[in-house]
């Protein structure tokens, strides 16, 4: 049975109409960054805390961390340009500039500093952050909808 | 007659033919001055407002060709755009992005809707208007099962920002600062205190020209034939009930799209309202602009949101200043903008028996003439 070109058309469009939705689910994700600057240890190994530096993450304007600082940063996409900036213990400044990628189904991520200075990996900088604290949308017990002559038939 | 006899008669014609937009000049011009706002936050204003009107005023013209009337189904694709946006939004997709998806998303969920609406508007020819009018309610009524009571145990929602604290459900209001007026701030152009958003403009200018194009296609053509005359464009070939369907699927996409551009600006989202009084608007807003049940053009699409707009801009402080009382300006827009389609369709009921005694009369003397 010979396929109509109409259908053929049809079908690729709804095609790239999904492909264009899987594109943008791709490029348009956010993420939280929780930019730590906070002594760590890795493998057994201490990193100590920066004394004063600067992040910019994706060429936002640079944040100044000092020991035990975390923000938080959002960013869009999987691929990003980090940049630190801070003064060593021989007062000499430095900057790191690295690209990451997050996972496309993280939503927050813990970014230690201290390790991005010393050099690790991702995977070791950047971590799966689960947010432990109760919000005040979470300790609200009740939300009252606001009923009009569409919503009053049903009991919320 | 004379040359000023025949001038006054076309001034004459002139008010016959465009009551509401006349009626619209002279409630501005009687505001303006008396809200006390300048001109340039009145010309900022109004940018803001065709930017986010337009695309869903203009979604209406398409059932107007085919005959259709005022399309208040466009509700439906204000629906699926809305619910487009809570998935983004619960997605974490943002900026530009958040809105193409949020449209990509919109498409099946219109076009399906849209489809349900042609069908049963295809059994209801000539009550077309308050049917659609009727259906939105119903579909309304649907959406909010699916948002209140669907929306968490069966489609999967996460953000607790979004779910309702007993675990289910869409709180009252969505927020869309992630993505808002992401559209209007790519190479906005600032005039003094006037910012002019080129992409929205852009992308209403480009829909303009479709539309254009849309009319001299088959399928435009074929509208336009099922508009004039059903039972001729059947007798031509034409597929009427198949082309009536399809306005009014492109109607519903348009509407979503331009609800996700005109809740974009907004920057939140009214989950149980947005959509409720949007069908009412905008169809106030083309009437306004000298729009009738069945004729519309893009002409009118601008000349009623910059006149309707400015009403709502001025009336509120209007009323202020007149009376002290900021909710008089508050009521007198909702009060007018029914009062205008209600008009709007005396008029046109009005017109059209004119134009049947007048063409009964010419009808009667032909058949004197002939004896």
């Amino acid at each position: 049975m010979k396929i109509p070109r109409r259908l053929w058309l049809r079908a690729a469009a709804v095609v790239l109409l999904i492909l264009i939705g899987v594109l943008m689910f791709f490029i348009g994700r956010q993420h939280s960054i929780l930019v730590d600057n906070k002594t760590i240890e890795i493998d057994g190994v201490t990193y100590k805390a920066l004394d004063l530096c600067e992040v910019s993450i994706d060429g936002s304007a640079p944040e100044e961390l000092v020991p035990r600082d975390r923000i938080q940063v959002n960013v869009m996409g999987q691929s990003h340009k980090l940049v630190v900036t801070y003064t060593d213990e021989f007062w000499e400044e430095k900057r790191v500039e690295i690209r990451f990628r997050t996972p496309v189904f993280e939503e927050m991520m813990l970014m230690s500093i201290p390790a991005v200075a010393n050099g690790l990996s991702v995977d070791k900088f950047l971590t799966h952050f689960e947010s432990q604290a109760i919000t005040v949308d979470q300790i609200e017990q009740g939300e009252t909808i606001s009923i009009d002559d569409d919503t009053a038939a049903f009991d919320i | 007659m004379s040359g000023k006899k025949i001038k006054q008669n076309k001034v004459f014609q002139l008010i016959r033919n465009n009551p509401v937009p006349i009626m619209f000049v002279i409630i501005c011009v009687i505001c303006i001055p008396l809200s006390g706002y300048s001109a340039g936050y009145l010309i900022s204003e109004i940018i803001t407002r065709i930017v986010r009107n337009s695309f869903l005023i203009i979604s209406l013209l398409i059932p107007i060709m085919a005959g259709m009337g005022l399309n208040f189904g466009m509700t439906l694709g204000a629906m699926a755009g809305e619910i487009g946006l809570i998935l983004v939004s619960d997605w974490q997709v943002v900026g530009i992005p958040g809105v193409v998806l949020a449209m990509i998303i919109s498409i099946p969920i219109s076009v399906l809707l849209g489809w349900f609406c042609g069908k049963i508007l295809n059994l209801a020819k000539g009550r077309e208007m308050v049917t659609s009018y009727i259906i939105s309610y119903f579909i309304s009524g649907v959406y909010q099962l699916i948002v209140l009571y669907a929306m968490g145990p069966i489609i999967p929602i996460k953000h607790s920002s979004l779910v309702l604290p007993r675990g289910y459900g869409i709180r009252n209001t969505v927020n869309l600062l992630s993505m808002r007026q992401c559209l209007d701030n790519i190479l906005a152009i600032r005039i003094g205190t006037i910012s002019i958003p080129i992409v929205p403009f852009l992308i209403i200018a480009v829909l303009c020209f479709i539309m254009v194009w849309f009319r001299k296609t088959k399928l435009g053509q074929d509208m336009r034939a099922v508009g004039q005359d059903m039972e001729v464009a059947r007798a031509a070939g034409i597929k009427v009930e198949k082309t009536r369907i399809l306005s009014i699927i492109i109607s519903t996409v348009l509407a979503g799209f331009g609800m996700v551009i005109y809740l974009q600006n907004m920057g939140t989202l009214n989950t149980y309202n947005s959509h409720t009084q949007i069908g009412m608007f905008c169809i106030a807003a083309l009437l306004v602009g000298g729009a009738s049940v069945d004729k519309a053009s893009i002409g009118n699409v601008f000349l009623g949101v910059i006149l309707f707009h400015l009403m709502f801009i001025v009336a509120p402080k209007a009323g202020m200043n007149l009376i002290g009382q900021a909710q008089l300006g508050e009521y007198f827009r909702v009060f007018v903008s029914y009062a205008v389609i209600t008009l709007a369709l005396v008029l046109y009921e009005s017109k059209k028996r004119r134009a049947g005694t007048l063409t009964g009369r010419k009808l009667a003397d032909a058949q004197e003439d002939d004896k």
